[in-house]
């Protein structure tokens, strides 16, 4: 595994509220990465993972919690992908970059196949593996059913198993 | 023209498979002439179509979305939210403001392949509306006349129920189960049950029960080996797959796509059919006209286009196929839309007229507790005891469909508000996570009376690529209507949300979204949507001189003509229409097979 893919599991995993096993579980980590990267283009994806990588080598969580607000969260160049990587997870769809980011917050040219603001589902796992549901103990309608009448009872699975 | 049947059906959805196989069950030689291409009846595009759920995020276009936009047969689209490719060519043209706003599937197997599955009976008031309470008109048939054939219908659409919950408004012979035990009630109606099953609420100077219920859905359960004489029931599996579909298991995509087919759809009938070889389906035939002897009356033949490439309507050749029995068995729009082309039936000039649909309206809100939504099918339980009341008188009664499913397509606008306020991580797993969990929506159904001015025309200036007439269509919602949306929301949601504790989440935006209209009365606004509902274009009656076919579903003015499906429904009542569509077309079956004796 290269470094930049870890970095990029990690701070999806820091985005997503999710561990690195539940996001691995997906198989779709390395395409995400690809299509971010297509997306924002090289300069911008070094300055991405540079900025991960100091925020996650302070020890503490609170120190790591907190440069990850300033550096990241507060970035107008950084938080516009990290809210496309959050939707990406959880949504299964990508927006593209609007031209004001490109122009202004990320400085390089947009790439000559993009449509600005357009939204895509980038493959049917996208869609299938999405977190939101999950998020709710639940499947996005059409996958992963959770068997006969398993929804007149309590989620077996995900945040909110019971022992009542 | 080529072999002369018993039988020709116009139609392959619900209404034409059911009749298919009685009067090929009775002997009869039957041709069947589907518009649309016979898609989802090969496994292998059935799970294209799912694919395309998965790959356009679910939801996009609902419900006709995952299945192909055929130009030679165009279905229409929700005009405010349709698929891409039926924006830039519609099919509907509307005459008034208000749009009619539900869509129908021309494709073998016909709109059941996106149906909701609800299966209930009309109550016996919605028989006798006129008698009873002075508003819209009497069928020339009651409830009791209809039973028998509600009963077979269960058997084929195979429906999932418990009679007991039935009972609170219809008759039901002594003894009688259901096919299937119903569906299991999910956390979210358990939540109703507990908190509102036991109060009431005041309408017109009545008290009536928030009653919740169990819904009668065709969708595969576990038999019940109490009914019938032998032993129980056999789900009927999903069409080419046997391994599939035995039971519901949860997929939670009921509308648009039942991946494992534990729904029924005409499908499974069709199959039945095409596998003994009694019957024979010709897809891909767009019936354009009926060809009337003018001296008997008679339908001598039906004349149909057919295509080879959906994408290329022009190319098609014209056929003709003759039979002794025509029938309609298209969609309520379709029907009165051919019958129109072929100046057919409509002495009475009542053919397109009394278009009547269920408008649609929906509250919201956070349950105090977590209700487990966005799991299980759609629906399993509706507070249904308004279906019928003296406030009949006033306006209209209307049914609560509790949904499984929260405030579904709502991951999306949740999502973007908490990551809007830079919320992330485990905050924004578990922020989401609760509020999910606690989402209630409740679905109100409304009925809405016959009227002349709802209608279904055709005009030489609209007609599609194949040239083939486009329906026109005149809609919208008088008071009546109205006034039961205003109870709805002014009333029972009110005590509802009380007695739940709901934190009631319900607004109406303006403008309305994709698939909504607007509607104002008394001041209010709402937005309102259609539910696919569409019946009453070509009612049967007991005279000729004000409808369009006899109480068996013949044409009054063709000795030879069967005009059969929800367009013969005389009033909507409340409940969803495919399981009445379903027990007409077994009466209209019986009387067509006691004709050819």
């Amino acid at each position: 595994m290269d470094e930049n893919h870890h970095i990029f599991l990690n701070l999806s995993s820091e985005l997503t509220g999710y561990s690195v096993i539940d996001l691995e579980g997906t198989g779709l980590v390395y395409s995400y990465q690809k299509l971010v990267e297509d997306e924002i283009g090289k300069h911008v994806a070094t300055f991405l993972y540079d900025t991960t990588k100091a925020v996650f080598s302070h020890n503490t969580t609170k120190a790591r919690d907190r440069f990850m607000r300033v550096d990241i969260v507060a970035s107008p160049t950084l938080w516009p992908i990290c809210k496309g990587i959050i939707m990406l997870w959880y949504y299964g769809q990508w927006t593209s970059m609007s031209l004001v980011w490109y122009r202004y917050y990320a400085r390089v040219p947009p790439s000559p196949n993009l449509t600005p603001d357009k939204t895509v589902v980038p493959s049917a796992a996208a869609y299938t593996q999405q977190l939101s549901y999950k998020a709710a103990g639940a499947h996005p309608p059409g996958a992963h059913p959770t068997g006969f009448g398993s929804w007149g009872l309590d989620p077996v699975f995900g945040d909110f198993i019971t022992t009542k | 023209m080529s072999k002369h049947y018993d039988a020709i059906i116009v139609g392959g959805g619900v209404t034409g498979a059911i009749m298919a196989k009685m009067l090929s069950e009775g002997g009869k030689n039957v041709l069947i002439l589907e518009a649309g291409i016979k898609g989802a009846m090969k496994p292998k595009n059935y799970r294209k179509y799912l694919n395309k759920l998965y790959t356009e995020g679910g939801i996009r276009g609902m419900p006709n979305g995952p299945y192909p936009w055929n130009a030679s047969a165009p279905s229409p689209a929700i005009p405010t939210a349709p698929n891409p490719k039926s924006e830039q060519d519609p099919y509907f043209v509307f005459r008034t403001e208000k749009h009619f706003m539900s869509d129908y599937l021309r494709m073998l197997g016909g709109t059941t392949l996106h149906w909701q599955g609800t299966s209930l009976r009309m109550v016996a008031n919605d028989f006798k509306m006129q008698t009873v309470y002075g508003r819209g008109r009497d069928w020339p048939l009651s409830y009791e006349d209809l039973e028998p054939a509600y009963r077979r219908a269960e058997f084929e659409l195979g429906v999932s129920a418990d009679v007991e919950d039935q009972r609170f408004f219809g008759w039901f012979p002594e003894g009688y189960v259901y096919p299937m035990h119903k569906l299991p009630q999910s956390r979210v109606d358990k939540f109703f049950l507990d908190t509102i099953q036991d109060k009431t609420v005041e309408l017109e100077g009545n008290t009536y029960p928030l009653k919740v219920i169990s819904i009668p859905v065709a969708r595969n359960s576990t038999p019940n080996p109490k009914y019938g004489i032998y032993s129980g029931y056999d789900p009927i599996p999903s069409v080419g797959n046997r391994d599939h579909g035995l039971r519901c298991q949860g997929n939670s995509s009921c509308m648009p796509l039942c991946p494992v087919q534990a729904k029924y759809s005409a499908l499974k009938t069709l199959n039945g059919l095409t596998e003994k070889g009694k019957v024979k389906i010709k897809t891909q035939s767009v019936v354009s006209r009926l060809i009337i002897n003018n001296e008997t009356g008679k339908i001598t033949a039906v004349e149909y286009k057919h295509y080879k490439d959906p994408d290329s309507p022009e190319n098609h050749k014209l056929k003709q196929a003759g039979g002794t029995i025509i029938i309609l068995a298209a969609n309520a729009i379709e029907n009165a839309t051919l019958l129109l082309a072929s100046g057919a039936a409509n002495s009475s000039q009542q053919v397109g007229r009394n278009l009547m649909d269920h408008p649609y309206l929906y509250t919201w809100g956070y349950a105090p507790k977590r209700v487990f939504p966005f799991r299980g099918p759609d629906t399993t339980s509706g507070m249904e005891s308004l279906r019928d009341g003296e406030f009949r008188k006033v306006h209209a009664s209307f049914r609560a469909s509790l949904s499984n499913w929260g405030w579904s397509g709502e991951p999306k606008n949740q999502l973007s508000k908490l990551i809007e306020n830079k919320i992330y991580g485990k905050q924004l797993r578990h922020t989401l996570g609760d509020r999910m969990t606690r989402m209630v929506k409740i679905g109100f159904m409304f009925e809405q009376l016959p009227s002349y001015e709802n209608r279904v025309t055709i005009d030489d200036n609209y007609k599609d690529k194949m040239g083939n007439y486009r329906p026109v269509l005149s809609y919208g919602y008088d008071d009546y209507t109205k006034g039961g949306i205003e109870a709805a929301v002014t009333k029972v949601w009110k005590k509802i949300s009380e007695y739940a504790k709901i934190e009631d989440e319900t607004q109406y935006p303006y403008p309305a979204p994709g698939g909504y209209q607007r509607m104002n009365y008394n001041g209010m606004d709402y937005n309102i949507m259609g539910s696919g509902h569409i019946v009453g274009t070509h009612r049967m009656g007991r005279y000729s001189k004000d409808s369009v076919t006899d109480r068996n579903m013949k044409a009054w003015d063709h000795d030879n003509l069967y005009v059969v499906g929800p367009g013969n429904q005389v009033t909507i009542g409340t409940a969803n229409p495919t399981l009445t569509t379903a027990a007409l077309a077994v009466r209209a079956s019986e009387a067509i097979l006691k004709e050819l004796e």
